[in-house]
């Protein structure tokens, strides 16, 4: 059935996007349609085809567009010269004056819209440079792109395990590949070992010691701020230092030609190193910092040895890298060339991987993880989108206010999309005010975010092109996102419309599924906060498998080793000191991993070694499963004892601790059999399960630690009494120590970080929904003065004014929940799937992250609402 | 067939003519337009509209809203002294040009 009046609001709507047409004009369009389309049904026409006929008589809207398009330019040559110039929109100053009188009109909003954004812009730049720095580590080589790591993946696992590898690798691999432009080894002397540098009076154990090859500086972009970096690394015994170490070391002077002394392999033997460069010092954002580089020991023993695996780091520079895969494929036969019977195989990973994608054992340096990344951009997204949220819902609810402005700009001319223009620019300045304010409050928070990311993210980073053009993206996008939809709304407002008389009710029900939703990111957010913390918690109380508490290790060396019974004797004879423990290893500093065979099993087993003195199992209190503990040092070819962990039982295949007992165990011509099975003890983050690990006793030679554990009280005066026996024996070495517990807490720094960045912001996220609701909820109750006014004329108790009041926005923050709540435990589900070890989540997280969020929002809410209830009535009803 | 420029430059003359009778709107400016050249001028409909805007922007026609008999109200346009003078000028100048045309085109007489 044709619908005249239907067609004509259609063929109206055409008209609506171009800007040429008001609405005087698309009135004589309408009339002059009415006028043809009667006159064609007076010729016969049916009434659709007379509409159709009418409407191609009169042009299309594009057409007509032009032509008054071509108008309004003229119109707009014709300015006194007084008026701004044509370049400006004509009335961007009239836009401007308004914004700027709406601003400072209502403070307490304008306030709540700037604060909100400008919280939600901090975190955004904030967050922004911590995943700019994350992301970009390493990409400061200039051939980043082609620069890989060669890494292994000991078998029988079928993935890389290892970033370590041996020192034969490298110049084999060059022989044979001749797309491999460049090698570099890099080398530490042990896993997380310090190692002793003195020059006269300064001496100092230091943590980033390498040996490097020459071809580090043609590779990598570690620029030589003296030195030759051609020759540098050449000599054998030649040294690098960066700048700080030559500060440190050699204050006020020139280090060029000078000599250090170093025990880089903690024999008691120094070393003289001649300098003969010095480096700029390794920016934050690279995945190893060295101090030192000594020239790699090309001659050093097993350099020629594939099987054997110290802390070697190999990497290949490709001339392209689309090469990359082809070499991969070739990496398998390479082995199988040098090697009979490969334990391992090798894989290339890209160098800008490392960062975030790499949590292998024996790691550089600890590295940071994608997840974060991840978790971090997603809470940067809340926080803006509930500030985004705020200023659509105060937009929109304070329309009431701009109704007669809008009516009377539409009356004298104005098209809607001149007035969504305007609201939009509205928005934008607000979002260029809060940048503004974000801007200097980044600067102000930079250091605490810096103390709780574990960062040092400097203030000039700010200042970054990336950044500016960032924070430039952000004040359009949140202007954008926040001004649409209120510009949108309040541009469709009708003079004359009755509807607009009352326009609380218009979007209501759009604003409490915003504020419904802004609770729900918060509630998501503060359920995170409160399981990273409880996780955090459950990492520092975790049962490691074996006793943490007081745990003093020093580090040996050959001066301590040669007189090990003496030292022994002196350290038990200190008060404080219950027992002591020899080992080459401790868990979080470092493992050696062999091949055994094992009775039963044909395939050798790879296994965590530590050779340890009879002592080690009582000092670290480790759990007897089956069996007994070991006593004999192994010194003979067979017959010696060897203690497996809960976790090399599962590994070789035994059906139980107690089944192990007795099984024949060999390794090379060394043969034993297992006399005992312990619990599992972790000796890396709770990131990872724990390692199959075999222990025998080796004599003080192959040891590298000796662990003391101490008594709790007075500690400091016991590691006094320590640091005096080992000046008495060593009085030439200061005394390297660390605790145990504290190392393991820094293996789990990132996570620590994390979690209170994750408390930090969701307390953001609570606060900035908190203000978007108080200033929703006190602008809703002002345009209420009157009814509630009435109540209390009317016999209405306060509370009852004050419950009515507030139930209104209080059950949509208690309906966030039912959204929250499955959403917060799915993605709290995915960030504990990365740690091998998690907390539970218990419903209580959820339900106190509800209660907080509601405790919080009704306080806000209480506020406005109890001051409106205990308003005199007069003075309200009198303002009529 | 007439020339786009000569519709052109005759839109303006033919409504101030149109006008200078008494006010009138927009359809039925076309209308008679249409009625009085036979059908001989067609003017698109919805170009008429630009055109008057343009002229009331010059300031030679002005124009309101009337409500005719209680029904939707019609813009009315009516000239203004500048557009009578307007067409004063035109008047005289399409009759210049229509006398020259008129003695080119007579066929030239013999000499005899």
């Amino acid at each position: 059935m044709f619908d005249l009046e239907k067609e004509i609001r259609e063929w109206k709507k055409g008209f609506n996007k171009y800007e040429s047409f008001e609405d005087g004009l698309v009135a004589d369009m309408e009339l002059h349609l009415r006028d043809a389309f009667a006159a064609r049904l007076q010729d016969g026409l049916i009434a659709e085809e007379a509409f159709h006929k009418a409407v191609e008589q009169i042009g299309t809207a594009e057409q007509l567009a032009a032509e008054y398009g071509k108008n309004r330019e003229l119109a707009l040559d014709r300015r006194a010269p007084w008026r701004p110039a044509r370049f400006l929109p004509a009335l961007l100053w009239n836009y401007c004056k308004t914004a700027r009188r709406r601003i400072f009109r209502h403070k307490v909003y304008s306030l709540i819209n700037i604060a909100g954004l400008a919280a939600g812009m901090t975190c955004c730049l904030l967050i922004i440079l911590y995943v700019t720095q994350e992301a970009g580590y390493d990409r400061f080589h200039r051939k980043a792109e082609r620069i890989y790591r060669v890494i292994l993946g000991a078998k029988p696992s079928e993935v890389p395990t290892n970033a370590n590898g041996s020192m034969a690798i490298g110049p084999a691999l060059k022989r044979d590949f001749p797309e491999i432009v460049e090698v570099v080894r890099l080398k530490k002397t042990g896993q997380g070992q310090r190692v002793f540098v003195g020059h006269r009076n300064k001496k100092f154990y230091e943590d980033q010691f390498f040996f490097a090859t020459p071809e580090i500086f043609s590779v990598f972009d570690f620029p030589l701020l003296r030195g030759d970096p051609r020759t540098a690394l050449h000599a054998p015994h030649a040294i690098v230092l960066t700048e700080e170490m030559a500060q440190k070391y050699f204050p006020g002077q020139d280090p060029m030609g000078k000599t250090v002394l170093a025990d880089p392999y903690n024999e008691g033997k120094l070393i003289s190193f001649l300098v003969k460069g010095i480096a700029a010092n390794v920016p934050a954002n690279s995945h190893v910092h060295f101090d030192f580089l000594a020239a790699y020991d090309i001659e050093a023993e097993d350099a020629d040895n594939f099987g054997a695996i110290y802390q070697n780091y190999t990497y290949v520079l490709l001339g392209n890298r689309r090469e990359a895969a082809d070499l991969q494929s070739k990496l398998r036969p390479f082995l199988l060339r040098h090697w009979v019977n490969p334990w391992y195989d090798l894989y290339l990973q890209p160098l800008l991987d490392i960062r975030l994608h790499s949590h292998l054992r024996s790691e550089i340096e600890v590295n940071g993880d994608v997840t974060y990344i991840l978790v971090f951009s997603l809470i940067a997204l809340f926080i803006m989108a509930i500030a985004c949220i705020n200023y659509t819902n105060l937009a929109t609810a304070r329309a009431i206010q701009r109704a007669k402005e809008v009516a009377i700009r539409r009356t004298i001319g104005a098209s809607r999309p001149q007035l969504v223009r305007q609201f939009l620019g509205e928005a934008l300045t607000v979002s260029f005010l809060s940048a503004c304010l974000a801007v200097g409050l980044s600067l102000c928070v930079l250091p605490l975010f810096n103390r709780l990311a574990g960062k040092e993210l400097a203030a000039a980073s700010l200042l970054q092109p990336a950044i500016g053009l960032a924070a430039l993206t952000l004040i359009i996008v949140l202007g954008l996102l926040a001004g649409l939809f209120p510009a949108l709304f309040l541009s469709r407002l009708q003079p004359g419309n009755p509807w607009s008389r009352h326009p609380r009710s218009a979007g209501s029900v759009l604003r409490k599924i915003l504020v419904t939703f802004q609770f729900s990111l918060s509630i998501v957010t503060v359920a995170g906060a409160l399981v990273a913390v409880r996780q955090w918690e459950f990492i520092q109380n975790k049962n490691l498998g074996f006793d943490r508490e007081g745990m003093m290790v020093v580090t040996l060396n050959d001066a301590v080793r040669a007189n090990y019974d003496a030292f022994r004797a002196e350290m038990l004879a200190v008060p404080g000191v219950r027992s002591l423990a020899a080992s080459d290893y401790v868990p979080t500093r470092g493992s050696m991993h062999w091949n055994f065979q094992f009775e039963g099993n044909s395939d050798p087993v790879g296994q965590v070694v530590y050779r340890i003195d009879k002592d080690f199992f009582s000092t670290y209190n480790l759990r007897l499963i089956a069996g007994r503990p070991i006593q004999r040092v192994i010194e003979s070819p067979s017959g010696n004892e060897f203690m497996i962990s809960e976790s090399s039982v599962r590994s070789i295949g035994y059906e139980s601790a107690s089944a192990a007992i007795g099984k024949a165990v060999q390794i090379e011509n060394v043969r034993g059999f297992i006399a005992g099975v312990v619990g599992d003890i972790h000796i890396y983050s709770l990131h990872q399960n724990p390692y199959p690990t075999i222990y025998f006793i080796r004599p003080i030679p192959d040891h590298k630690y000796l662990s003391l554990r101490l008594h709790p009280g007075n500690l400091s005066r016991t590691m006094q009494a320590v640091a005096a026996a080992w000046r008495k024996m060593v009085p030439d070495y200061p005394l390297d120590y660390f605790f145990l517990d504290q190392n393991f807490l820094r293996l789990h720094e990132g996570d620590a970080n994390v979690s209170r960045l994750i408390g930090c912001f969701s307390i953001l996220c609570i606060v900035v929904a908190c203000l978007g609701l108080f200033g929703l909820g006190s602008f809703t109750i002002e345009q209420r003065t009157k009814e509630i006014a009435l109540r209390k004329v009317l016999g209405a108790p306060l509370s009852g004014i004050v419950s009515r009041l507030c139930r209104e926005f209080i059950q949509w923050v208690l309906l966030a929940n039912v959204i929250a709540w499955p959403a917060a435990y799915l993605l709290i589900r995915r960030w504990l799937r990365d740690f091998a070890y998690r907390t539970r989540i218990p419903p209580g997280i959820f339900v106190l992250a509800g209660l907080l969020a509601f405790l919080i929002a009704w306080i806000t809410i209480i506020v406005p609402t109890w001051r409106a209830a205990r308003a005199n009535p007069v003075d309200s009803l009198r303002y009529e | 067939m007439i020339s786009k420029t000569l519709m052109a430059a005759s839109t303006r003359p033919i409504i101030l003519a149109i006008l200078s009778r008494g006010k009138d709107y927009g359809y039925s400016i076309i209308q008679k337009v249409k009625n009085i050249s036979g059908g001989g001028i067609e003017w698109s409909d919805g170009m008429l509209y630009p055109v008057l805007q343009r002229m009331e922007m010059d300031r030679l026609i002005t124009s309101e809203w009337i409500a005719v008999d209680g029904g939707r109200p019609r813009h009315y346009y009516h000239i203004t002294d500048l557009g009578r003078q307007a067409l004063e000028t035109e008047l005289s100048g399409w009759q210049k040009i229509l006398q020259a045309m008129i003695h080119f085109s007579q066929p030239l007489l013999a000499d005899e």
